[in-house]
């Protein structure tokens, strides 16, 4: 019975902490607030099952990383969805998203400078967006972010930082059209 | 080192994965070129713009959660009276398989009994039939050639 309550307050801990940093790292891997909702359900399930059998609570992050990234996954499999980027993404969300970075300086006007940012993320491939929601999402360290994407550290490295490169050149135009930082 | 190299540091940085020792050269170098500067800073501001992004956890989905855990605990832990149940099945499973075996018991004594009894009847029938063999008398078998070929019983 003790034993059972110290699991309960010990999930109630690992929920509190991560549950934000998954539903958005979800959110912006699906782009649907509901499948994101039923996928972190699952989550949250099985970690609630096997929460007894975990022994070191060190590595919670990476394990419910990796075990929503196996969900996220699992689900556009069954959907048929490739991971092509565009593929990810509701269409309708997609309609005002132009490679044209002039546009951003249009879209300002109506949008703050983080939606811009979003949608600058939304326009690179999954595969070179998701080490950066990773980092930003749950704080792991490249060697982590490189065994959950089953690819190389030095990849990760690279995509992180070719990320912020796009990231930073969509910012600059920003500031040569409307001078804004 | 390149710029390009020390923008590499920069993202370290930004990321946490910068090592300590190298740092105070980071920023060494951070004093002496304005691009770097500029760079950093624009690292620093797509941190905090992406940051302000993120959105709240719907608190209607943590009722959610937590209520779809709740069910899933019923359904594993069995309810207090599925045990008191259970554990009298037992009770009585264990008192049905005493008494069987008590009857097995009692039912092979018998047995044993009825067995030694007619064992001695066999013993006591064999005895009279050997004591009627020896009590016949002994027969004697004759020929009718020339030749005479006598075959006498043997006497016990």
């Amino acid at each position: 019975m003790q034993n059972k309550s110290q699991n309960i307050i010990q999930f109630t801990i690992i929920y509190n902490h991560h549950k934000e940093g998954l539903f958005n790292y979800c959110v912006r891997m699906l782009n649907n607030r509901s499948i994101s909702q039923d996928i972190l359900q699952n989550v949250f399930l099985k970690l609630f099952q096997h929460i007894e059998n975990i022994k070191n609570f060190d590595t919670i992050s990476y394990w419910l990383f990796k075990t929503t990234r196996n969900e996220i996954f699992s689900y556009l499999r069954k959907k048929k969805i490739r991971n092509e980027h565009l593929e990810y993404y509701d269409p309708t969300e997609n309609e005002n998203i132009s490679n044209d970075h002039s546009n951003y300086y249009d879209e300002y006007e109506k949008k703050e400078l983080k939606e811009i940012v979003l949608k600058g993320l939304n326009d690179l491939p999954s595969e070179q967006s998701e080490p950066f929601y990773l980092k930003e999402y749950s704080g792991l360290s490249y060697k982590e972010i490189a065994s959950i994407m089953d690819i190389d550290e030095d990849l990760v490295k690279s995509r992180l930082y070719k990320t912020r490169q796009k990231l930073i050149k969509l910012l600059e135009n920003i500031i040569i059209n409307g001078d804004l930082l | 080192m390149t710029n390009e190299e020390l923008e590499i540091m920069i993202n370290e940085f930004v990321d946490g994965e910068l090592d300590k020792s190298k740092e105070g050269y980071l920023f060494t170098q951070l004093s002496k070129n304005d691009c770097l500067r500029e760079y950093f800073k624009k690292c620093g501001i797509i941190k905090n713009e992406f940051q302000k992004s993120n959105e709240k956890f719907p608190f209607s989905f943590d009722a959610k959660i937590l209520n779809s855990l709740r069910e899933a605990d019923i359904k594993t832990t069995p309810h207090y009276s599925q045990n008191y149940i259970q554990k009298y099945l037992v009770y009585l499973l264990v008192i049905v398989m005493v008494a069987i075996s008590v009857y097995f018991i009692k039912e092979s004594q018998i047995n044993s009994k009825q067995l030694e009894r007619t064992v001695m009847q066999v013993e006591n029938q064999e005895k009279m039939i050997k004591l009627l063999i020896n009590s016949i008398p002994s027969a004697e078998i004759k020929s009718t050639r020339e030749e005479s070929i006598i075959i006498t019983a043997n006497k016990m």
